[in-house]
Order: structure tokens, then sequence, then C-alpha cells
């Protein structure tokens, strides 16, 4: 009986428990780098979001031919561009369709790649083989020239899903069009650049797929998609995370280079890529038109990467030890 | 050192001014080289080093006539009998000798049917060229036979053209066989006799009530009408070039004698045109029949010229290469080694590469940059007069477009002095669609008015754009003046997307109506107002608006009947009143030369059509 005591205070932790995350919380934290991207990230992504609702910023598409290629102002804090439209309402909404684009196809190349990746490394044999073979293929293939083929195609259906979308929900034209316009951009980007974190996530599934606790999670009888999903993937999120973190800038960058080549963002709607593509046209009459957009970009993308880097130190459990 | 050597590397045009090559920015890659069939301003850049017509440019006065393969020329006082003269030691460029027969074959070619030349109409003004060109075969077969019982003035009463009919694409479509009896006459009233084929015209032949007659063409000749139609047919459609009897003749191998149907005052001026060049038979024969569009006679290797330069260097997207052509009668005053023509579309990136001198002359330059080159570089900047218009091109065929209102409406929405004002400074805003061109004066009617147009608008059963589809304006490039555009059409509640396509899908998909609008520009291709008035009829392979009228192009033939200058113009600029209330374009601005040239390039001056003759320009650095 005097034993009880011991026993309890032995299923007592000596201190208090943390798990992966927390810990990662805190070693990201003392990353300097990691959290200034994070609230720099923060700051433009509320910016992007938040201020396009306040009517005080002026309408992006609205053009002034007689106020063109203004200085700062009162009413124009950036001031306007080659038609006379507010540069500072231009980058927000411009920026609102950057990142999105960025998320959503990160999130389609995420979502195609984690699957394809864990399916690949827990079956092996076969099903392995077949798929990274389809990778390998689809490796060999241009992805710029089947993104703009595959846009120049879909282009024609999108103006017609986009009265669709309208017709069905009655959501204002205006509204909606710049983001069904990207929709073919989205698939396409996504359809193709999860090739990538497909090998990365099958190495890594691979990996824990021979360790304890996934012999004892399947000696408990459970089925291939419970430990998959349940046991094996969560324990791969590292290596994910840090490179949806780095899949995003580069989704940024592809998209503006599609709009510099007249790919992407339909007009009136813009882009920062359209922005800065427009601002490099005219930088010899007005070098405001680079300058503001490539900070907005330049910041998002930097942040972007110091966050991604924070978060693979954080993540990687062998560098907290060191 | 290394780096220093570096800073010292001589720039393109250094290098270029050793090697005396021209370097050219032409805007965008050409559909082809075959000067026939192509219809844009960066290909005839390059076909008028390649090729050279019977009259030459002036270096320096558009008015004036240089000797080019003809010598001299000569017409009779009612300018409808023109002879001119060729070079006996005229030579194409791979060595065989240039003669009147090739300048025939080159004509029979540019109207033959089969080839659907855009630029054919050019040469209408030829003696039975028209009729040959839109294959109005009844009338060659009957009306130009003088043994034909009846003369074509009584006979072409006849529906030869076709009338039109309502539901007349639904019936050519079924099988005849089956039709109603009705329904057949409709068909072939709406195909008339021009157009039947050989079942349709043995059953009028079996049938006579099937097709309706005039009173004037006896009861007796109509069977022979149709006989020699169905033979025609039978016959497997021949060429019909010998039986037009156009007014074209070679009475040696240096004479050539062009008959006209009218007086052509400006007949020179008109044959300086890349239409009235000559193609090289021997080749074009070698790589496919006369008929077929774009065969390999005119790629690198294969393609033979008779201008001062030939074709060296073909590299796609990159640059076409021309060097000096020792077979040309002129090669002694040529100036120039080489030109390099480089397709650059942007031209805001055209300009920086001129900066970066990368070239000695720009094709175009951004209005938009005006300020800063006149602060900046002024010294290369050319500010010039040029005989071209910016326009809207509108399908007439698009629903919503096909109402004269909706059009008018769209063009009362642009504000053409702010876009002179703002995006293309320096240019005048239109007031028609001719600019001011000798004494010619268009009517000046166009103008801004925003309630006007919403009130057209509304009349047409579109109020404040409901019910109208969204639009899409095409360009070959992003150019501001598109943005500028679709928030004009915004303001009257028309949406407008904006739809960007290389040169050649822009150019091809006009051609085959496949757009709603296009901002397009016109260049004069010669100094009478026609130039810019004569495309918009039926069948002109530069019309590409589905737009045509019996009232103006009626004007137009008698315009072309008078042989007094003034008169003449009066009746165009009433022809161009009815152009601009149907609207099927709609003027924006009337250009005006922007451009960027190095002062080292010499032999150059300004011309309001643009057509430097390369010959004579010459680099002295």
């Amino acid at each position: 009986m005097e034993n009880s005591t011991t026993i309890q205070a032995a299923n007592e932790p000596a201190e208090a428990g943390r798990s992966l995350w927390g810990d990662a919380w805190i070693r990201l934290r003392h990353n300097r780098a990691a959290m200034g991207g994070c609230a720099i990230l923060a700051i433009i992504v509320l910016l992007c979001f938040i201020i396009p609702f306040f009517p005080f910023l002026p309408d992006p598409a609205a053009q002034s031919l007689p106020n063109k290629n203004a200085g700062p102002s009162m009413s124009h804090w950036m001031g306007t561009d080659h038609l006379g439209r507010d540069l500072f309402s231009r980058i927000l909404h411009g920026g609102r369709i950057s990142i999105l684009v960025g998320l959503i196809t990160t999130l389609v190349s995420l979502t195609i790649g984690v699957s394809v990746g864990a399916i690949a490394g827990y079956a092996g044999g076969r099903v392995d083989a077949l798929l990274m073979r389809t990778v390998d293929v689809l490796y060999s293939l241009p992805f710029l020239v089947i993104v703009i083929l595959f846009s120049a195609l879909a282009k024609g259906y999108t103006n017609d899903f986009t009265e669709w979308v309208v017709s069905l929900t009655g959501i204002n034209q205006d509204a909606i069009a710049p983001f069904t316009s990207l929709i073919p951009l989205f698939i396409a980007i996504g359809a193709l650049s999860w090739l990538n974190i497909s090998r990365i996530v099958r190495a890594s599934v691979q990996d824990i797929a021979s360790r304890e606790f996934v012999e004892a999670a399947r000696s408990l009888g459970l089925s291939h998609g419970r430990i998959l999903f349940r046991h094996i993937v969560p324990n791969a999120i590292g290596p994910i995370v840090v490179y949806a973190t780095l899949t995003i800038p580069s989704v940024m960058l592809f998209e503006a280079t599609l709009s510099f080549l007249g790919m992407g963002v339909q007009p009136p709607y813009s882009s920062w890529g359209i922005l800065i593509k427009d601002g490099a046209d005219r930088m010899l009459s007005n070098s405001a038109l680079l300058v503001f957009p490539s900070i907005f970009f330049i910041l998002t993308l930097l942040s972007l990467n110091f966050l991604g880097d924070g978060l693979r130190d954080a993540l990687d459990p062998k560098s907290a030890k060191s | 050192m290394f780096f220093l050597a570096g800073c010292d590397r001589p720039t393109d045009v250094e290098r270029a001014n050793k090697d005396k090559v021209l370097l050219v920015g032409n805007s965008a890659e050409p559909k082809a080289l075959d000067l026939q069939l192509v219809t844009g301003v960066p290909e005839s850049k390059i076909i008028s080093a390649l090729f050279e017509g019977l009259i030459g440019n002036h270096p320096s006065d558009d008015q004036k006539m240089e000797p080019g393969v003809a010598t001299r020329w000569e017409h009779n006082e009612d300018m409808t009998e023109w002879v001119f003269h060729l070079r006996p030691e005229a030579k194409w460029s791979d060595g065989a000798p240039l003669t009147a027969a090739d300048f025939i074959f080159s004509y029979h070619r540019m109207l033959s049917p089969g080839l659907a030349a855009a630029y054919a109409p050019m040469l209408h003004s030829i003696r039975n060229a028209e009729i040959y060109n839109r294959d109005l075969r009844g009338q060659i077969l009957c009306g130009l036979d003088e043994s034909f019982p009846l003369p074509w003035e009584v006979l072409s009463k006849a529906n030869f053209e076709g009338v039109k009919v309502a539901d007349a694409e639904k019936l050519s479509k079924a099988d005849f066989k089956t039709l109603a009896q009705d329904e057949k006459r409709r068909l072939l009233a709406s195909k008339g006799l021009d157009r039947m084929n050989q079942a349709q015209l043995e059953a009028i032949i079996a049938e006579p009530g099937l097709f309706d007659w005039p009173g004037e063409v006896p009861i007796e000749v109509r069977p022979l009408v149709l006989q020699r139609l169905r033979d025609y047919l039978v016959a497997g459609e021949p060429d019909l070039f010998e039986q037009a009897k156009i007014g074209l003749a070679a009475p040696d191998a240096h004479t050539l004698k062009v008959t006209l149907r009218e007086p052509v005052p400006y007949l020179p001026s008109m044959v300086r045109h890349s239409t009235w060049y000559p193609v090289p038979k021997h080749v074009i024969l070698k790589f496919g029949k006369m008929t077929d569009r774009f065969t390999d006679w005119s790629l690198r290797g294969n393609l033979v010229g008779n201008g001062p330069f030939q074709l060296s260097e073909w590299r796609f997207n990159h640059y076409i290469e021309v060097k000096r052509n020792p077979h040309y009668w002129d090669a002694a005053k040529v100036g120039l080694h080489g030109i390099r023509f480089y397709p650059i579309e942007n031209p805001y990136t055209e300009a920086r590469a001129f900066l970066a001198g990368q070239l000695h002359t720009t094709y175009t330059f951004p209005a938009e940059l005006l300020a800063r080159a006149r602060k900046s570089f002024p010294q290369y900047l050319k500010q010039e007069p040029y005989v071209g218009t910016i326009f809207v091109r509108l399908n007439v065929t698009r629903k919503g477009l096909e109402d004269p209102r909706v059009r008018r409406a769209l063009s009362l929405a642009i504000n053409r002095a702010e876009y002179c004002q703002y995006i293309y400074e320096g240019y005048t805003p239109a007031k028609s669609l001719t600019p001011k061109l000798g004494e010619y004066r268009g009517p000046e009617v166009l103008d801004f008015d925003l309630a006007q147009a919403k009130s057209l608008l509304a009349e047409a059963g579109y109020p404040d754009g409901k019910g109208l589809p969204s639009l899409a304006l095409l360009t070959s490039r992003p150019h501001p003046a598109a943005d500028a555009l679709q928030q004009s059409f915004r303001a009257l509640g028309i949406r407008v997307t904006i739809e960007q396509k290389d040169w050649g899908s822009y150019i091809a998909a006009q051609q085959s109506l496949n757009f709603d609008m296009a901002l397009a520009g016109w260049i004069g291709d010669y100094l009478d107002p026609t130039t810019f008035l004569d495309m918009w009829t039926k069948g002109n392979g530069n019309n590409n608006t589905g737009w045509d009228s019996p009232r103006y192009s009626g004007l137009l033939r008698e315009a072309a009947q008078q042989p007094d200058t003034a008169s003449r113009y009066a009746t165009l600029a009433k022809a161009e009143s009815i152009l601009m209330d149907e609207m099927p374009i709609l003027p924006i601005a009337w250009y005006t030369r922007l451009y960027l040239h190095r002062p080292e390039v010499k032999g150059w001056h300004p011309l309001v059509l643009d057509n430097h003759p390369w010959k004579t320009v010459f680099l002295d650095p």
C-alpha cells in the first residue's frame, strides 16, 4: 500500500509535456526573421483583404485620364497610374488575387501531392512504381508551355462559367469575375506543381512506415487508410508545411510570369504581376508604377521565405537538440 | 581588365554600322512573306525590301514617282489606258529575266478566286478584273461572249448573285432533293445562278418553275444560260482568266498595257503598293499550284524577289535578315549591305532596345513616353505626319452589334479628345475615318455625347446595356487604349473583356469574323481617299466587319466614274457619311508617326505614307 503514492508519482510527468507543435512554436518564437516575416505577412494580408471594404479607397478600375501619372496625394496615397487609376487601391486589389492564387494553387498541389506521395510511399511495390513513373513523365513536360496551353484552351469556357455562376447565385459579376477567370490557372498550376511535394512526402512516409508505432497500429488491426492518414501523414507534416510556405511565393512568381505574358488575370482586374509588368513598361515615364507594387511583392515573398526557413528549423526535431 | 573590356563592348548598332546593316524594329513576326496574301504593315516593310513594283517610292516626296521596274509610263487622254515600259535589264534575284508576262501572271494569281487574296480588290479598277475575282461566272460565260443572243445589260436583270432569304443557311444544309417545292425556290433564289451546283441547275432545266426570271429575259434564252453554267460545272470549273478578257496585255516582253474600266488618275501612286508587285512564276509553280495559299515558296532559300535585297536569314521570333541582291538593276546605288527586321511587339520593350543601342529605327514609340523623350533624348525622337487611322472594327454579325444604334452609341461613348490628349498624345482626334489627305475632307461627324449614347442604346432595346452580351475586344498587344475603351463602354453598362492574340492569330480572327470588336489601325496605301473607303464593300478581304451597304458601294462606283477630282471627292465624302452613320467601325484617332531614329541613318526623310525606299537609305556614323 505504501507503494501507491510512489506509483502515482511515477505516473505524474516530471515536467509538463510539450507537443511537437508546442516545441516548434517556442523555437519559432526565438527566430526573429521568421517572426518579422510573419508580422509583415499578417499586415499585408489584412491590408489586402480588409481595407478594400472601406469606402474611402477609390475604385481600382475607375479611370480619370486628366489625372494620370499623378504623384502621391491625400486622395491617392501612392499616386495614380497611366490611366489615372488609384495605384494604392490597385495594389491592394491585385494583392488579393496574387495571395489567393498563391494559397489556392498551393492547396490544390498539396492535396494532390500529399495523397499521391503518401499512397506511393505506404503501398510500395507496383503502385509505388506506377505513381512515381507518372511523376517522372509529368516532370519531363515543359511546365510553362503546358500551363499556357491549358489557360488558352480554357479561356473560352471561363466566361461561360462566370456567367453561369452569376445566373446561379446572383452575385455581382464584377465581384467574382476576377476570381472565376483564374480558375484555369488554379487548376493548371495546381495540377502540375505537386510533383516535388509528392516525392518529399513519399520519402517521409517510407521512413515513418517502418517505425514501431505503425507496426503497433497495424497489429491492432486498423485499416490502411486510418494508419496512413491518422498515424503516418501527421508525422510527416513538418516537411509539408515548410514546402507549402515555399510553394506559395513560387506560385505567385509564376502567376506574375504568366500575367507578364498576357495569360494570367484579365484587365481591368490586376495582380501584382500585372502591375509590375505595366510598371516596367512605363518606368521611363513614371517609376512609381514599378516601385510600389514591387515593394509589396518583394516584402511578401521575403516574408514567406523567412517564415518557411523558420518553420523548417522549428519543425525539425534534430535541429532542436543541436 | 576583364571588367573594363566588358564596359567597352560595342553596342549592336555600332557593330552594325561597321557592317552597314540597318537594324529595324518591325513590331511583329510576319504571318508569311507571300506579298499577295499578307495585309499587315510589318510584312509590307520586309516585302518592300525584297520586291519592287513598276513604280518606286521617292525617298523624300510621296507625290513623286520614281522609276521602278518600269522606266517610263504613259496614259491615254481619259486615263483608262496605261502603258508601262519595263527595263530590259530587270531580273529576278536568281538571275531569271523579269518580263511583262511575270506581271500578268502576278495579277492573274492575285485576282484568281481560288487564292482569295484580301488585297485583290485593289486591282478591281482593271477592266473585268472584278468579275473574274468575284467569280461572276454567268457574266463571264454569257455576258462577255459576243455571240450570246442577249446583251448583258438585259441579261444582268436575272438573279445571278443571289438575294437575301431568311432561312437560306438552314436550307442549304438540308438535302436539296428532300426540300419542299417552295423551299427549293427560296434556296435557289438565295444562291443565284452563279452559285448553284449541277444538281440545282439541272433541277431548273427540268422544272423551269423553280426559278424566277425577269420578263426581259426571253424564255428561249433562259435554257441557254443554264446550259452554259451547267457545262462549265461539268467541265470541272476551269480557270476563266482568258474568257474574262481582263485588261492586261503584253505586246512584247518589256511592255505592259493595262486597260482600266474607269479613269484612275491616282494609278501611279496605287501601283507603288505591294499588290501591284510581281511574284516569280517559276518559283511559285515549283512549290504548288498557282492558287495554293501559304506554300513554301516564300521561305528562306526558296523566296526569289526582284527588289534591292534578298532574304538571307529567317530566325523565327528573332529576326529576319535581308542582304543585297546582286541581280538588282540598280544594285550600285543600294547603300546598305543588309537589313535586319526584329519582331518586337511591345513598344516599351522596343524603346528600351533602341536606347540600349540595339536598333537604328523603331516601328513605333509609345505616346505615353513622349514627354520623357522630349526631355531626355530629343535627338532620337521623330514626330511626323502620317496617313492612318486608329479605329475599332466591329463584327456586325454579332448579337447587339448588328444594330446600327448600338454601334452609334458605342461611338458616342468614346471621348476622342481626351484619348488624344492622354493616351494617343500627339495624335489628332478622328472626325471621320479618312484623315486629311490632299484636298479631300471627310464629313466631320464624330462626337462624344454620353447622354445621347445612352438614349440610343435604350432605343435599341438595351437600356443601360441590359440584355447585351459581354463583348470581347481583340488586340494584338497590351495597349492602354484597350483599357480606356473598356471603361468608356462600361459607362454605357456594356461589359467588355480584353482578348489578346499574337499578330498572326489577330489577323486571322478578324478575317474569319471570329471576334466581337478589334482595336485596329489602317495606314493609307496610296494617296487617295479610296485607300480608306474602298475596303468597306461586300467581299473585300480587308472589310472583316460583315457590313456592306448597296447605297455605299453604289456611291463608290459613282465616284469612280467621275474624272473630275473635286466632284469625285464630293461623292466619296457622301459615301463616307453613310459609313459614319452606319458605324461598322469606330474611328478613334488619326495617326502621327512617332518613332525613335538614330541620326547616322541617312537618306531617310519624313513621308506621309511612311514607305521609305530601302535602297536609298545608308549609314554614316
